[in-house]
């Protein structure tokens, strides 16, 4: 459950003068398993996301999960670690963990994403679908009650995109909330909500947002 | 490109992470400790030198490590010269080199994994990813000059050091964001 209240976020002006509003006292209860955010370029959905996922603050409160992971829609800026293994490995430290089950977990993850066989390579050498896999896997990695993904498919090719697309859909997968230009991705969540200069103007079925979104962009 | 473990049987590889990460930290200290002059130049240089012999790996991989620091380390020693002297701006560029040298050394030889668990690392969490992440952002600042350099070059600007510094401090920074976002962005409970 995702309680939004009055959340509002606020960016210096271009001519430096004053502030733009980038979130406007946006609203929402969110209570499905997955929920989609769209909306235009510009119009806020990555801002809320960020503020949901304690990534950027916000005027207002705002209560979420205790385990976030955050999925960017660029997978280059994900990886912390010089290699793949010791990417997934990060996940699993200041758990109380011994080194062993550190490392029998990463493995385990590592082919549980089928990314053993780059286990050793270096994380910036990866393609962007690569990084991608590598991202979810060590988001999922770190056990998240919640999933933030912020047009997680952008990047990628059509394998890659329907790789991401079915683990964050699994049925074992954790709860989402999904910013995304993908309409037909966006349908199949839940719920949706619909973002509009910095607004919150629409939540409900998922399709029936869609629907509407889909409409305001004849 | 972040600079990354790469396999080997040299006799680096097989030293514990905690020797190697004191004897770094033992080297970088007499190296800054020494008096400046042509006896220290000498020394920073054979320490680089060194460093990459024994790190027994092919040399291409430590050579091009090299090269990506060298504007730096030239930019350091340029200003050094410009502040304190020819002397002072040669022996600070040669310790600064051989730093850069041990560093890249330490992280082809050593797993990140293992520098986090190795004495005294292992006491703190935070320490450890704080050095972890100082290691690998080395050869990034580097890759970021470069991409600066060679973005400037290719609109046809002639080398300036004036006006390479603003985008890359930029850069950096922006990089610096990256990496904070990227970190919370993992599975921790809520700030």
């Amino acid at each position: 459950m995702i309680r939004v209240q009055g959340a509002s976020v606020f960016a210096p002006s271009p001519d430096g003068r004053g502030s733009v509003t980038i979130l406007d006292d946006a609203t929402c209860t969110l209570a499905a398993r997955r929920t989609a955010v769209v909306g235009e370029n510009g119009s806020g959905k990555s801002t809320l996301a960020r503020v949901i996922g304690g990534l950027i603050k916000s005027e207002g409160s705002v209560d979420a999960p205790e385990r976030i992971g955050f999925l960017f829609s660029n997978p280059g800026a994900q990886p912390v670690m010089p290699t793949v293994q010791e990417d997934v490995a990060l996940s699993f430290r200041g758990r109380g963990l011994s080194r062993a089950e550190i490392r029998e977990r990463t493995a385990s993850a590592l082919q549980e994403h089928r990314l053993t066989d780059l286990a050793e390579h270096s994380c910036h050498s990866l393609s962007s679908g690569q990084q991608q896999r590598l991202a979810l896997c060590a988001i999922l990695a770190g056990e998240p009650e919640l999933v933030i993904a912020d047009e997680p498919t952008s990047f990628l090719d059509g394998r890659h995109r329907r790789i991401v697309r079915d683990r964050l859909f699994a049925d074992n997968a954790p709860d989402l909330l999904l910013v995304t230009h993908d309409l037909e991705l966006a349908s199949r969540c839940d719920e949706a909500i619909l973002v509009e200069a910095g607004r919150i103007t629409m939540q409900g079925p998922a399709d029936a947002v869609v629907a509407t979104y889909e409409k305001s962009l004849e | 490109m972040i600079s990354a473990f790469v396999t080997g049987a040299g006799p680096l590889h097989r030293l514990p992470a905690t020797l190697k990460l004191l004897a770094f930290a033992a080297i970088s200290l007499a190296l800054v400790l020494l008096p400046a002059g042509a006896w220290s130049f000498a020394v920073g240089l054979t320490v680089a030198a060194s460093a990459i012999v024994a790190a027994w790996l092919p040399p291409r991989i430590l050579l091009v490590d090299t090269l990506r620091v060298l504007p730096f380390v030239l930019f350091i020693a340029a200003a050094v010269w410009w502040f304190q002297g020819i002397e002072q701006g040669m022996t600070t560029g040669s310790r600064v080199l051989a730093i850069f040298v041990l560093a890249s050394v330490l992280t082809r030889t050593t797993r990140v994994e293992d520098v986090l668990q190795a004495w005294p690392l292992r006491l703190s969490e935070r320490l450890g990813l704080a050095v972890a992440l100082t290691l690998t952002m080395i050869p990034v600042l580097s890759d970021l000059g470069r991409q600066v350099w060679l973005a400037q070059r290719s609109r046809g600007l002639r080398p300036s050091l004036r006006r390479w510094l603003m985008p890359f401090i930029v850069l950096s920074l922006k990089h610096a964001d990256d990496v904070d976002d990227a970190l919370r962005a993992r599975v921790r409970p809520r700030e």
